[in-house]
């Protein structure tokens, strides 16, 4: 089985924005909409002080709420791991915004349809998913890849690193983050 | 299952090697194109400085194609100073009537160009002005790196180096930020060395976005970096730290220098920059203990390229302590790199114009590197009434550059004002003439010769067709107002005709280059090599030959001094002090819709304001605050941050866009350099940005 | 901000939806086929069915993608483990069953009582469903609590009745002059729905910092002014003044048996017509106090609905 996940090092995170840029080119979105956000936090007091930045996004829970509570099932978890919305069957509700712990949903205005990162994948010809976040980040900061390989580089790298999901207890996610 | 947007957009696309035009790196980029419209770039991973990615500026700044704010044709200024669209020929004969009859009264030096230099116009722009008899070429440096260039070309003969990151120990950066002015590969090798070990320490009045990687902070007091340098060169020289086989074998004027610096122990300068000495004692026994392997790192505008009155010594102070550490050209050190040049070409076919009289502000402002120029020297002879007609190419100077007040009365006293761009920028409201350009990815370029440890050319190719039919490509426009100028026999080829030959000059087919983007060049860079010191002593210089060469001189002498910055903040006042952020490109992307929906959505546009002070005026985190001096006064939010020295307001410095036709940044966050004097750094002719204090008063919450 | 006050319109018209229907409900049982109380049933089946149209319409409106493509709602129900889904088939079986009980109505016909019977069940599951449907939410700490449903359920309630008591009021004031009883259970409502209310933003509070913020926000933050006038003093503390003193003036001439004798007094005033007199009869000053107080229950009603809406802020797990 293939198990797609993400590796991201927030200690790698300059906060460039590259990543959102590149996502919403890659997917047409408007330019208000966007797959990724972030949440920065300063700590410490002058002149000792730590800056941190976390992009997040659609972190492809194996227990997504946002599935469980789609209605129409437009909402669903493909055979590789991957969270993704059929927009065919998509009403438009907003439930699984509401239900997503990560605020990692939008809706495109222009269909009315919900959408989320897709891990860029494509289905019609078969081939690899190339995540543009993870082609344009600049400090690479982002590692993608299959979870269920032990071999590949993201399975190393979130052992190597001792990765975890954002939060604890939340969901089971597949992006795990090095702070 | 199948959704409809997965289907769509897997398919069915070319790729277009080129460049991107963001940003002065101008990285190599894959464009995608599907149906014939820009679809999305890729990072060439064949380019020194994309490796593959693309930052935010480059992928946000394609958006320019389809942009409904773009220049679509011609247009020429009315008298109440709205503008009329204007066919390309009578545009073209009007310019030409114009340059004739300046050329006949006042003579070339009257005639100025102005750039952000970009591969066509480093080539077109100074050809064009040239062949009108004009030396009068100028880029934005003077706002940018010239102080900086003009230091180090005074100490070891070159305009720049590089720090060899990747393989050093201790890595000092003196206001640079790789995470804010980004070039990607820098900005990968940062993150990459600082993951294995290499200990980072930012010298920045504000923790910028590669504070990530730092492993100390030094909040310096903003324009003071240069005391603390000269207290680390103290320590090295005082305590014997320093690579005495080197300075002995390839330095002139140690021994002088080592005087002088006597007076400048870490004591004195803990009081000017607010650094403890002891912090910067022991700064300065770890690079002693590191070097070659522990290097100050070249800086770029940051915090030295053109702000202060002395920052023409903090660039030789940078110099000067890579050369006591024996940094130049040793693995890990600071490298001065190769760059590749097109070779001879057919005098015949590309014929050289006759050089004419000396450049504006080179008597002035003799320490300058003079390729760029000062471009403030056109605001101050335009003011003057000494300069007639200027001339604009992908230069927004009147809203970066320098007073933007200064800039309009100086057009607005010229005979002849003409702005090629694709985009109704602040300068193109204060020309006669606005012509209109096609986006980079609309047309070809010349390529681009680069440096570094392996040199290379790259390329730019058109990836769409022109979006707008009337707009032309700056090749193009040359030659045709160099024509209506009387001078076309200068451009009777075309682009990819001198792109053919200065290729087949270093042997690189042109095919090649089209269909990768980038062809490597020469040898890689071998270390260990000692540079070839291009100075009059043929050495490293800690006493400038030049300097004590030059008459005339304000104000820097052969020594590397301590100089005093022009303005210091009191208790009631700040330091005005700016900086890029990783989605902007000076001005030109704040027209940029995605790239101003994140300004907007992260309200990046605040001005920073150090927490302790913000509590002292009783300003809150989001508060709308009054910015003021003599010059100016506007309101922004405020950013209460930790992350700021209490002497500075820290502003990003390419917002407060007034040209209305630019909607998406018009009146978003405030116009730096409206706050800044017109002024010149003496001798070197930079602009001084960061010599501007403020007032702040919290207007609401 | 990603539901808005649409859905609040919504979450309150579906709850007052089913408070008018068990209203209507409720005084059929108590009139056990005399009609005497004929017009407030009436008045209830119509304001439940016309405030659940309108409740769905916004519904459908807000869900943007399915109001451009109307046919997606034939997908709404495949995914039973969604409580949308089970909402769905509440809202079906509830708008069914006031269709016909409404029909049934207008005919002039007896509404059988099983059907009322299932109508209430009905009732109370859409009443209850709004607040399961956002209290399933982990996002939002200040809505995932187990109170939510029960403190939407007693407001429906209440609102349900305040629709009907004041439309009622206007046309057949006589009929309500002997629902005494139900008058007590509406006003017995409120001390119910403000201890629900104050024991959900105190266990709120006391877990996840993001609904203690919350809390925050409507106790003394953006939100305080609304909160402290518009749903505690508007929609609970005014109506309560307002019901007692009407129970009390109520009370005094009807209510020497307020059950049985009040059907029976509002069937003889109803039979008496105007020469009836004064008997079991409220001041018109009264009476426009009460409906002032049911009008605050409205209003108290749909922001308490909104401003939970809005008030939520979601789980903080970053930093």
């Amino acid at each position: 089985m293939t198990r797609y996940a993400m590796l991201i090092h927030t200690t790698r995170c300059v906060g460039c924005f590259a990543c959102r840029v590149a996502c919403q080119t890659q997917n047409s979105l408007p330019a208000s909409d966007s797959f990724i956000r972030y949440e920065e936090q300063e700590s410490g007091s002058y002149p000792v002080v730590y800056a941190e930045q976390v992009p997040l996004q659609c972190q492809h829970c194996e227990d997504a709420p946002c599935v469980s509570v789609c209605p129409t099932g437009a909402s669903y978890i493909n055979n590789e791991g991957i969270v993704l919305v059929n927009q065919e069957r998509c009403i438009g509700c907003k439930y699984c915004m509401t239900a997503c712990p990560y605020n990692a949903r939008i809706q495109d205005h222009r269909t009315g349809e919900v959408e989320k990162c897709r891990f860029c994948v494509w289905h019609d010809d078969g081939s690899v998913p190339e995540p543009a976040c993870v082609d344009t980040c600049v400090t690479g900061a982002r590692i993608f890849g299959d979870l269920d390989d032990p071999t590949s580089e993201v399975s190393q790298a979130i052992v190597s690193h001792n990765a975890k999901p954002i939060a604890a207890g939340l969901t089971r996610a597949k992006i795990y983050y090095v702070r | 299952m199948t959704s409809r947007a997965h289907a769509k957009e897997g398919t069915g696309y070319v790729t277009v090697a080129t460049s991107c035009n963001a940003c002065t790196n101008k990285c190599g980029v894959i464009a995608y194109v599907k149906d014939g419209r820009l679809w999305k770039l890729k990072g060439n991973a064949a380019h020194p400085y994309s490796k593959g990615t693309v930052c935010a500026r480059g992928h946000g700044y394609a958006q320019i194609l389809y942009s409904a704010d773009r220049l679509t044709e011609p247009l020429k200024r009315n008298r109440d100073g709205s503008y009329s669209a204007i066919s390309w020929e009578n545009a073209y004969r009007e310019i030409g009537e114009r340059v004739r009859a300046i050329l006949a009264k006042d003579g070339p030096e009257a005639l100025a160009i102005v750039e952000d230099p970009r591969p066509n116009g480093k080539y077109y722009s100074k050809r064009f002005i040239n062949a009108l008899g004009s030396n009068n070429y100028y880029t934005h440096n003077a706002t940018c790196n010239l102080s900086l260039s003009s230091g180090y070309q005074a100490t070891f003969g070159g305009t720049n180096f590089s720090a060899d990151i990747a393989s050093s120990k201790l890595v000092v950066f003196i206001g640079r930020s790789y995470g804010d002015g980004m070039r990607p590969s820098s900005a990968a090798t940062l993150a990459r060395a600082a993951e294995s070990g290499v200990k980072i320490v930012l010298v920045d009045p504000r923790l910028n976005n590669t504070g990530i990687f730092a492993s100390q902070w030094l909040p310096v007091n903003p324009g003071t970096d240069l005391a603390l340098l000269l207290a680390i060169a103290n320590v090295l020289v005082a305590e014997g730290l320093y690579d005495k086989t080197f300075v002995a074998e390839q330095t002139t004027g140690f021994d002088e220098w080592a005087v002088e610096l006597a007076k400048y122990p870490p004591e004195w300068a803990e009081g000017i920059t607010g650094i403890p000495a002891d912090t910067m004692t022991a700064l300065a026994r770890e690079l002693g203990a590191a070097g070659p392997k522990g290097v100050i790192e070249q800086g770029w505008r940051g915090a030295f390229g053109c702000q202060y009155r002395n920052s023409f010594n903090t660039a030789r102070a940078i110099a000067a302590i890579n050369a006591l550490l024996g940094n130049w050209n040793r693995k890990g050190g600071a490298l001065i790199t190769h760059t590749p040049k097109a070779g001879a070409l057919d005098a015949g076919k590309f014929p050289t114009p006759v050089q004419g009289p000396q450049k504006a502000g080179v008597t002035e402002y003799p320490l300058q590197t003079q390729d760029n120029g000062t471009n403030l020297i056109v605001v101050k002879q335009g003011i003057e009434g000494k300069m007639k007609g200027v001339f604009f190419y992908n230069s927004n100077a009147v809203k970066a550059y320098a007073n933007p007040r200064d800039w309009k009365d100086a057009l607005a006293k010229m005979e002849l004002t003409v702005c090629i761009d694709v985009q109704m920028s602040e300068t193109a409201h204060q020309c006669d003439y606005v012509l209109p350009e096609c986006s980079y990815l609309e047309r070809d370029e010349l390529p681009e010769f680069l440096g570094g440890k392996q040199g290379c050319v790259a390329g730019r190719f058109k990836a769409v067709e022109k979006v707008h039919p009337e707009t032309r490509a700056s090749d193009v426009i040359y030659a045709e107002l160099a024509e209506a100028c009387g001078v076309g026999e200068y451009f009777r080829f075309s682009c990819e005709e001198l792109a053919r030959a200065q290729l087949e000059s270093v042997s690189v087919s042109y095919d090649e280059l089209r269909e990768k983007g980038v062809v490597n060049l020469g040898e890689p860079f071998a270390y260990d090599e000692p540079p070839t010191w291009k100075t009059p002593s043929g050495k490293f210089e800690f006493v400038s030959q030049k300097i004590a060469a030059t008459e005339g001189l304000k104000l820097y002498t052969p020594l590397i001094t301590w100089v005093e910055p022009k303005v210091s903040p009191g208790a009631d006042t700040f330091r005005l002090i700016g900086g890029k952020q990783s989605i902007h490109s000076h001005t030109m992307t704040t027209s940029i819709e995605s790239l101003m929906n994140i300004t907007r959505e992260y309200a990046l546009e605040r001005a920073w304001i150090n927490a302790a002070r913000a509590a002292e005026l009783g300003i809150a985190d989001g508060d709308t605050i009054e910015v003021r001096n003599e010059l100016f006064t506007a309101t922004v939010r405020a950013r209460v941050t930790e992350r700021l020295n209490p002497t500075a307001l820290w502003i990003p410095t390419h917002y407060g866009g007034s040209s209305p036709e630019l909607r998406q940044g018009f009146g978003v966050g405030i116009p730096h350099m409206e706050y800044v004097p017109f002024d010149i750094e003496p001798d070197v002719g930079s602009a001084m940005t960061h010599e501007a204090l403020v007032t702040i008063r919290k207007v609401s919450a | 901000m990603i539901w808005g006050s649409i859905i609040a319109w919504y979450l309150f018209l579906a709850g007052l939806a089913a408070g008018a229907f068990a209203t209507a409900a409720l005084v059929s049982f108590k009139d056990r086929g005399r009609k005497a109380f004929v017009k407030v049933q009436l008045v209830g089946r119509i304001v439940a069915l016309l405030a659940l149209a309108i409740g769905l319409f916004l519904l459908i409106f807000d869900a943007e993608a399915g109001f451009k493509n109307p046919l997606r709602f034939f997908y709404l129900l495949t995914n039973f483990a969604s409580v949308m889904t089970w909402g769905v088939v509440i809202l079906g079986v509830f708008g069914c069953v006031s269709l016909v009980t409404l029909l049934l109505s207008l005919l002039k016909k007896h509404v059988p009582y099983w059907l009322d019977g299932l109508g209430i069940a009905a009732a109370a599951c859409t009443a209850a469903y709004t607040g399961v449907l956002i209290g399933v939410i982990k996002t939002y700490p200040l809505w995932n609590t187990a109170l939510l449903p029960v403190l939407f359920l007693v407001s429906a309630l209440s609102a349900g009745m305040a629709a009907t008591f004041i439309l009622s009021a206007l046309i057949a004031p006589r009929e309500l002059e002997g629902l005494g009883i139900l008058k007590k259970l509406h006003f017995a409502l409120l001390p119910t729905e403000l201890l629900l209310l104050v024991a959900l933003l105190y266990v709120a509070s006391s877990t996840a910092p993001a609904a203690q913020a919350s809390v925050e926000r409507l106790v003394s933050g953006d939100l305080a002014l609304t909160f402290w006038l518009g749903l505690v003093v508007a929609g609970l503390i005014v109506p309560l003044f307002s019901g007692g003193i009407g129970i009390g003036a109520g009370g005094n001439p009807g209510g020497r048996g307020s059950d049985t004798d009040g059907a029976d007094g509002a069937r003889a005033s109803g039979r008496g017509g105007a020469g009836g007199g004064g008997r079991g009869r409220t001041s018109s000053g009264i009476r426009t106090m009460e409906a002032a107080g049911d009008v605050g229950v409205l209003v108290g009603g749909f922001l308490l609905r909104y401003l939970i809406i809005v008030a939520a802020v979601p789980l903080t797990f970053v930093f």
